[in-house]
């Protein structure tokens, strides 16, 4: 299965690298995430859930209507402009004939009246054509900004002016002078200059205060100063016209003068004026049902908005209880309905100002006193809004008090049921609330991804889902449902949610996503590529889908079904065929991939399909499968100039390559070794091509067939030395091919090769401490041929570059050689230096002393010989038992050497001519030849076969000398003829007694000899001794004829 | 020599390491069996005496071949097909050997068996041939390593040892040898060389004459063997020896020197012996001790003439 694992990667990231390469696991790169990048889907626009746009409720828009706007106007305005026209010319044509005559003021006064009205009618029109100029702008019917044309109305003004200056110039103790003033006044104020309207009004009420004009001037100068928010002297002026009573001014000034006290802070008194406003309405309303006359329009209007604008005084007011505002409003107006709408008013304004306790306390008061009402909806929907940005809890709450009482199904929608539109737009307003709610929340899970904020989303699609199951809204807000399970990596739930949108609105804006999406959800709950792995093992059995794999399965057939030339159809195939293939579902696979590159044979996913193709074929052994399908992809012109139309010509130019590693994967090395060197035969310039050589001398070398090993792995050798720089892979496996090839020359005995590869590997990896121990290799094997030179510098350098700790015992090693090729003293000095380097082998301790003592020996040394040999005898004595067995012929040869002594001493003890002389003589040579005797023993104890017959050779030698020495003894002096030849005969006894000592010695070592098989040169001493004292024994040798070495070898019948 | 087997172990683990295909069955117990021998190599100097006479320099097929034994004794790898191609390197139907096609072929059987006993034997022989003794015994070990039953292979290893002049040693694989097939002649020729050397008669007449019944060609064996007949008294048998000797050697002077002696020394036939004395008086150059062997011996024939 690694070689299977091996083959799919190769294929994926271009054969041609892949191949010489380790295993790899399966290929992943075609399981790459479907890069169907999930867009997140923009929230729909909720509205900004602030509270609900406010109506015209507000103080700062409440303003006193300008007084005029209660004057009634007149209806036939035409014929009274007409008639006043009539009028303004005859004036004028008296003016022009009296203007001499005392009477002229009169007619001035009455031309400046006409003058005054016809500036107010032409002023209304003025007036209605600005707010229709207006009103037009606004509705972008025009890009002129509008502006107040009040020429023609002001050159009456003007003119009236004029009329009224003159009289008060001609005629100033006149008593229609304050009539004057009071125009002059008007009119200045029409005219915009106040303060010269201010100044006659002033002059009017201080010079004649009991003018009937007065009233009309305070009035208008109360009105001044309200204009310009100086509410004390409004107030102050309005004060002045209530105590004109019965003035026409007297309800509007009261009106006027409530809103005064309102601005100045003092609202009970002014509750009170409105009060007393809304009571004189009343008043006058009775009064005109009873008498039956015309009723007080202005005054009835002016008691209705003071209802109106008594609410915003009592909300802002101290006094203001939401508990008690019932009773309240009901004793002021009298009035049940009237009381509702203030109280409707009131909530309405508590929930402007923030006052959500009292804007809830009355609207629930409201529900309370009809639940079942047209607005109790209303006041519902208004009390769950007010909570919107406060309290969540309450909201919610009330949201689904909102959902379940005023909801489709409620009581409440059963009891307006006629009312279909209120039904719908409650419905409708239920839905855009809530649907806007859901959102907003999700809007805030999205920005702060905080998990409760997630959460509180989800309750509130939960919330939706549950009454608006049937709303047109509701596939967007399952999008966006499955969206927000989505980011809470709630796959699952995401997945079946988009597939809900799916289904449910096949025809919608989210149908394709939510199928991609759904499929994007299912694919992060896929198994990991590791885990497939792990599954598969080295199986090529298909194994059962995972559960999550069949959904996406589905979920994937499904999009393919729905969308066959979706943008992102392509991509989902190949997904889906990744996963097949990953599963060993290799059919479907391939089908799925060849719909791939059908469908778009350019694109990155054909790439991936194709070559996942070839990998199923690879893996299924069918190599002539893949590359018939090779050729099959080359034939398509649009895949054959594509990126993968390369890859795919690589493949099947490496088909060779492939299919050797085939052959080698199915242990056929032979076969294997001959496809490589075909293929790097036939493509000498191929990437692959160091590979296919390496890998067929592995094979060779793997069949038994070392000499192709030897040439191929000769030929990686040869490649140019360059591209080995270059390329590691060469040169990685160039070093091994030394390493091999060291192996192979000492496989089959081909030892100077070996030698010099071991050698050429180890130079090669200086810093590699395994293949440093090629240098001792490479030192063993050049010792054995003979080359030292080349062997010393081996040794040499695994000395200086191993850290082994027994690198030292080269030291040994290099000493023997130097011996073996005649250079003692080198060698002496060797074997000094190995054993000072602190050596771990006894057995080469022993043999290194010895062989100091030997050379030292040789070299005439003899104090250094018999120092050493002496160390020779310690080491062996102090090393254990299996070094003893292996050292005990050089702790004997040196016990034997140095017992040398003794026989020396012997042989040079003489005996002197006096018989005193002769005695002591004759005792010292018993006593060292007893010695000598003894440490013969001694050696022989080693056993040692060869000492063995060294001891007794020995001791025979030395009997033989000391007859002979006792031959040669001198006859003492003094002896007469009889005495000589007696002492002569003594002597004659010892020498034969020696001689027959020395005898059996011989005869001894010579059996020995014979017995061990030990011919050394003490046999020859032995037989040679006991040939001279037996000379009828017999020998080989002692005719003269010639043994020939005999050194024949066995050739094995060859 | 722990250090060398640890060492050459390491280097086969790095070795196999390194050959991610290697066969690492056989390269293992091929190498392993290469670091065991480069270690047995390293024999300790042997302080034994070398030989004194020029050594028998047998021949690819001129050498006993075994008969008769089972395989794992005495091997007749000519008849062994598997051995054909290296016998037709070692005997060439053109005469002319070529070294690196002997070692080729060994190097095919190695290559499949690293143990290979034929295989491993011709290539040390042939070092042996060029004077790497060390070479010979390193590929002798390794062969030892799986054919110990081999006699050939100890034999061998004697020959070696012996080169070497570890003669004890020698001695040790040579008796090995004939343990394992007593009938080997080479290792009852060298042995009883050894033996004949050290004047060990009966012994050396033993295996000389069993070497000498299967191989009568052998100059050292023979030649050897007359020398043992002329020790036990058995001259005529001795005589036939020499005389067999010296018609497919007619130039060789030990045999001509021996058998004067036989001649003139124990069978007295003085004249006969003279004329092979002045045979080596003419042929010997070098030699001072066989030319002054030869002049006591022309001297005591022709006395006996006269």
């Amino acid at each position: 299965m690694i070689k299977s694992n091996l083959y799919r990667a190769l294929v994926m990231v271009l054969v041609s690298i892949a191949l010489a390469g380790p295993a790899h696991a399966r290929d992943v790169s075609g399981a790459k995430a479907l890069d169907l990048k999930k867009s997140s889907s923009a929230l729909p626009q909720s509205q900004v859930f602030t509270e609900p746009a406010k109506t015209p409720h507000s103080l700062d828009t409440i303003k006193p209507p300008k007084s005029g706007d209660f004057y009634q106007g007149d209806t036939k305005e035409a014929e009274y402009e007409h008639v006043l026209d009539e009028e303004i010319n005859t004036l004028y044509k008296l003016s022009r004939t009296n203007r001499h005559s005392p009477n002229r003021g009169e007619i001035w006064l009455r031309l400046g009246e006409q003058y005054v009205e016809k500036a107010r009618l032409i002023s209304w029109r003025e007036q209605a054509q600005f707010e229709k100029n207006q009103k037009d702008y606004q509705a972008k019917k025009t890009r002129i900004r509008p502006q107040l044309n009040s020429k023609a109305s002001h050159e009456y003004n003007i003119k009236a002016v004029e009329l009224y200056q003159w009289f008060v110039k001609d005629f100033p103790s006149d008593p229609k002078i304050d009539q004057a003033l009071f125009f002059l006044g008007y009119n200045q104020f029409e005219l915009g200059n106040t303060q010269l309207g201010e100044k006659y009004y002033s002059q009017l009420v201080h010079d004649f205060p009991d003018s009937v004009y007065v009233a009309e001037s305070h009035f208008a100068l109360a009105e001044y100063y309200f204009e310009n928010e100086a509410w004390k002297m409004a107030l102050e002026n309005y004060a002045k016209v209530l105590k004109a009573r019965r003035t026409r001014l007297n309800s509007f000034a009261l009106y006027k003068s409530a809103w005064c006290l309102y601005r100045l802070g003092r609202t009970p008194v002014a509750l009170k004026a409105l009060e007393k406003v809304i009571h004189q309405s009343r008043v006058a309303e009775s009064e005109a049902s009873e008498t039956g006359v015309h009723k007080p329009v202005n005054r009835l209007r002016l008691g209705q908005e003071a209802m109106r604008d008594y609410v915003p005084f009592y909300a802002q007011s101290d006094v203001s209880d939401p508990a008690q505002a019932p009773a309240e409003f009901a004793r002021v107006t009298g009035n049940e309905k009237q009381t509702q709408t203030m109280l409707e008013r009131l909530a309405y304004i508590y929930a402007d100002s923030g006052n959500r306790v009292g804007s809830r306390a009355v609207f629930k008061y409201l529900i309370g006193q009809n639940p079942l009402g047209e607005r109790a909806a209303e006041y519902q929907y208004q009390i769950v809004v007010s909570n919107i940005t406060h309290d969540q809890k309450e909201f919610r709450s009330e949201l689904g008090i909102w959902l379940d009482s005023f909801g489709p199904l409620s009581s409440w929608a059963k009891e307006n049921a006629k009312n279909t539109k209120l039904i719908a737009d409650v419905g409708r307003l239920q839905e855009t609330t809530l649907r806007n709610y859901v959102l907003q929340q999700h809007q805030t899970a999205q920005n702060s991804r905080a998990p409760f904020s997630q959460n509180a989303a989800l309750v509130a699609y939960a919330q939706y889902v549950k009454y608006f199951s049937n709303s047109p809204k509701i596939a967007e807000m399952q999008f966006f449902h499955a969206e927000l399970f989505f980011d809470m990596n709630r796959f699952d739930d995401a997945a079946a949610t988009y597939s809900w949108v799916a289904d449910k609105d096949p025809k919608g804006p989210y149908h394709e996503k939510a199928i991609v999406d759904a499929l994007l959800a299912l694919e992060k709950v896929l198994p990991a590529t590791q885990e497939i792995d792990a599954k598969r093992g080295k199986s090529l059995e298909p194994l059962p889908l995972d559960p999550p794999v069949q959904r996406f399965e589905k979920a994937a057939l499904r999009y393919i079904e729905t969308f066959p030339h979706g943008e992102k159809t392509n991509d989902i195939k190949r997904r889906l065929g990744v996963i097949y293939y990953g599963y060993n579902h290799f059919d479907e696979a391939i089908g799925m991939f060849e719909q791939v590159i059908k469908d778009k044979p350019k694109s990155e996913n054909a790439e991936i399909a194709g070559n996942l193709i070839l990998d199923i074929y690879k893996i299924r052994g069918d190599m002539q499968g893949l590359a018939k399908r090779g050729r099959d992809f080359l034939s398509n012109p649009q895949i054959a100039g594509t990126r993968f139309g390369q890859q795919v010509r690589v493949i099947m130019e490496k088909a060779g390559y492939l299919e050797a590693e085939k052959t080698a994967s199915s242990g056929d090395a032979a076969k294997a070794a001959k496809g490589f060197e075909e293929f790097a035969i036939a493509n000498p310039n191929s990437e692959l091509g160091h590979a296919a050589r390496y890998n067929a001398a592995i094979n060779y070398e793997k069949a038994g067939d070392v000499l192709s090993a030897i040439r191929m792995y000769n030929v990686v050798l040869a490649s140019a030395g360059a591209s080995s720089v270059s390329n590691p892979k060469l040169k990685s496996a160039q070093n091994d091919s030394k390493n091999a090839l060291a192996r192979i020359y000492q496989q089959t005995g081909q030892l100077e090769q070996a030698a010099i590869q071991y050698r050429s590997y180890a130079e090669s990896n200086p810093k590699d401490q395994k293949a440093i121990n090629a240098f001792f290799n490479a030192g063993v094997l050049f010792d054995s041929l003979g080359e030292t030179a080349a062997a010393m510098k081996c040794y040499q350098s695994y000395m200086d570059q191993s850290t082994k700790r027994d690198r030292n015992e080269v030291l040994f090693e290099m000493a023997e050689m130097h011996y073996r090729e005649g250079q003692p003293t080198t060698a002496s000095a060797g074997y000094e230096k190995y054993l000072q380097s602190g050596p771990h082998h006894r057995d080469r301790v022993v043999k290194s002393s010895y062989m100091i003592a030997k050379i030292a020996e040789r070299k005439g040394q003899e104090s250094v010989a018999k120092r050493w040999f002496q160390v020779t005898i310690n080491e062996y004595e102090a090393s254990p038992g299996a070094a003893r067995e292996q050292t005990v012929k050089y702790a004997v040869e040196a016990r034997f050497f140095l017992d040398q002594d003794t026989l020396n001493k012997l042989y040079q003890t003489t005996f002197g001519t006096s018989d005193k002389q002769q005695a002591r003589a004759a005792g010292d040579m018993n006593y060292l030849s007893q010695r000598y005797i003894n440490q013969m023993k001694d050696v022989i104890r080693y056993d040692n076969g060869t000492y063995i017959v060294a001891a007794l050779a020995s001791t025979g030698k030395m009997f033989d000398r000391l007859a002979y020495m006792f031959s040669k003894i001198p006859t003492p002096k003094g002896l007469n003829a009889a005495e000589t030849e007696q002492y002569r005969g003594l002597i004659q006894q010892k020498v034969d007694g020696y001689h027959k000592d020395a005898q059996k010695s011989y005869q001894a070592a010579v059996d020995k000899s014979h017995e061990l098989e030990i011919y050394t040169p003490w046999t020859k001493v032995a037989q040679s001794g006991l040939q001279a004292l037996q000379p009828d024994a017999g020998g080989i040798n002692d005719t003269g004829e010639i043994v020939i070495e005999s050194r024949a070898v066995d050739w094995m019948g060859l | 020599m722990k250090l060398s087997k640890f060492i050459l172990l390491g280097s086969l683990v790095l070795i196999v390491g390194c050959s991610s295909k290697g066969k690492k069955s056989d390269s293992q117990a091929g190498s392993s069996g290469d670091s065991a021998q480069v270690d047995s190599a390293k024999s300790p100097e042997s302080a034994g005496a070398s030989g004194t006479s020029s050594a028998a320099k047998s021949q690819p097929g001129s050498s006993t071949a075994s008969s008769g034994s089972s395989s794992s004794l005495s091997i007749n790898a000519g008849d062994d097909p598997h051995y054909k191609l290296l016998e037709s390197a070692l005997r060439p139907a053109s005469g002319a050997k070529s070294q690196s096609s002997i070692q080729d072929e060994a190097a095919k059987i190695l290559g499949s068996n690293p143990g290979d006993g034929v295989a491993l034997n011709t290539l040390a022989l042939m070092q042996l041939r060029r004077g790497k003794t060390g070479a010979a015994k390193l590929l002798l070990l390794r062969a030892l390593e799986k054919n110990d039953t081999m006699a050939a292979l100890h034999n061998n290893l004697g020959v070696a040892l012996m080169t070497e002049g570890d003669q004890s040693a020698a001695v040790a694989e040579f008796r090995r040898a004939l343990q394992i097939d007593d009938s080997n002649a080479d290792a009852l020729g060298n042995l009883g060389t050894i033996y004949a050397q050290a004047g060990d008669r009966l012994k050396a007449q033993s295996l000389l004459e069993k070497a000498y019944k299967r191989n009568r060609t052998e100059v050292a064996i023979a030649n050897n063997y007359a020398i043992t007949l002329r020790a036990s008294k058995n001259y005529d048998g001795a005589l036939q020896v020499y005389s067999e000797l010296l018609k497919a050697n007619p130039k060789d002077v030990s045999i001509m020197l021996n058998n004067a002696i036989l001649l003139i020394n124990y069978m007295n036939r003085p004249k006969e012996g003279l004329d092979l004395v002045y045979r080596i008086k003419l042929l010997e150059t070098q030699r001072k001790d066989v030319l002054d062997l030869a002049n006591a011996l022309a001297k005591k024939a022709e006395s006996g003439i006269k």
